[in-house]
């Protein structure tokens, strides 16, 4: 009888502990948008010139959805700051994205860049869910010429700023293919965000 | 012989790559064979989505109307206007389409309607619009969406971790004590 009561509690006692630090640790990542797992990264060397849908003409590109985090926003034209980074929109046009005019448009062979704020002052912005997307995703592009460019995801990587990979996320590839990219890789009150989260993608379609 | 004409041409190909490779994008001027008109546009070096300002010089007519040909190769539509100070010359501040592809156009257009003795030409090269990429972090996130998490989770969790700490040390005064 004496062993009997006390193996409940044996268990007991780790499974609590356990149980608590999940449910704190979700708790506090609660307040941080979404970063990508594991399981979405890949690493340099298959994420570029992947062949897919055959190329399209060119055409500035005016909204971008994406449905598995229910995006649907307006793209304006960017460009670069003095020290040659993208500049992104301005912060209080929470909901607007923006594509870098001067590269490939998307839909042409070569990487098209799009970028749009996570959040701003006043809270989540246009971008807050990027984290959250999975390989496989689609993304897509509508254009002027009325075409969409359909996109799907091959990779959801971050990096810190400091080990930012220029070539890979910039660097010319053979095939039309997408760069999504908004802020994230862990924030701190003195440094702000870390890194970025970088969506790749290629274009998939409209086939034919 | 056939092997020195062979190499003379890939030598000569090999120069002609070279240049077009170290030149950036750039606009010629010009007049059309015997015209007197001509036309200006600036800067050498574009891309698409850049900015040129464009000049005309029409003043060899009379009452020159000039009209622009070219459209499609801007996002809007190219306003000439008389230059004060200058009669006949004209001028016009002009976006490149984003979308415009690289490689050669020519853009035209005439002095006075009609006249096809009055027109101009200018060859635009666009580079390739890839040829110039960020580099660097993009910087789209200033923390505005960080909150302290959710506290009902956190809160559950801060319980079961402490009712565990309680549930262990009872466990281990209940073996201690007997």
């Amino acid at each position: 009888m004496g062993a009997e009561p006390t193996r409940p509690r044996r268990v007991g006692a780790p499974l609590l502990l356990v149980l608590g630090l999940v449910l704190l640790g979700r708790g506090m990542a609660a307040g941080q948008p979404p970063q990508p797992s594991a399981a979405d990264a890949a690493a340099g060397s298959g994420l570029a010139d992947i062949p897919g849908a055959p190329p399209l003409p060119a055409s500035v590109p005016v909204r971008i959805r994406i449905p598995a985090i229910g995006v649907d926003a307006p793209l304006i034209g960017l460009g670069l700051d003095p020290e040659g980074h993208l500049a992104p929109p301005p912060p209080e046009r929470a909901g607007t994205a923006g594509w870098y005019a001067r590269g490939p448009a998307p839909g042409t062979p070569g990487p098209a860049v799009i970028a749009g704020h996570v959040d701003n002052a006043q809270g989540p912005a246009v971008f807050y869910g990027l984290g959250a997307l999975h390989t496989g995703d689609v993304l897509d592009i509508e254009r002027r010429d009325h075409r969409t460019a359909e996109f799907t995801v091959d990779a959801v990587n971050v990096y810190p700023d400091a080990h930012f990979p220029d070539r890979l996320v910039y660097g010319p590839t053979s095939y039309p293919e997408l760069r999504v990219i908004t802020c994230g890789g862990g924030y701190t009150k003195a440094t702000g965000y870390l890194g970025n989260v970088v969506v790749f993608a290629h274009l998939t379609g409209p086939l034919g | 012989m056939r092997h020195k004409t062979l190499s003379i041409a890939v030598i000569a190909g090999l120069a002609l790559l070279a240049v077009p490779a170290a030149a950036p994008a750039a606009f010629a001027s010009g007049s059309s064979g015997a015209s007197a008109a001509s036309v200006t546009v600036s800067p050498a070096a574009v891309h698409p989505g850049d900015t040129v300002q464009i000049q005309l010089d029409c003043s060899a007519y009379s009452s020159p109307k000039p009209t622009w040909g070219s459209q499609s190769e801007f996002s809007g539509p190219v306003d000439l206007r008389p230059m004060s100070g200058q009669p006949g010359f004209y001028s016009a501040s002009a976006e490149i389409s984003a979308s415009l592809g690289p490689g050669s156009y020519t853009l035209s257009g005439s002095c006075a309607a009609g006249d096809s003795s009055s027109s101009f030409q200018a060859d635009l090269t666009i580079s390739s619009s890839d040829g110039q990429m960020p580099s660097g972090p993009a910087h789209t996130g200033v923390g505005g969406s960080i909150t302290g998490g959710d506290l009902a989770q956190e809160a559950g969790g801060a319980a079961l971790v402490l009712a565990a700490g309680a549930l262990a040390l009872r466990h281990r005064r209940s073996r201690d004590g007997g």
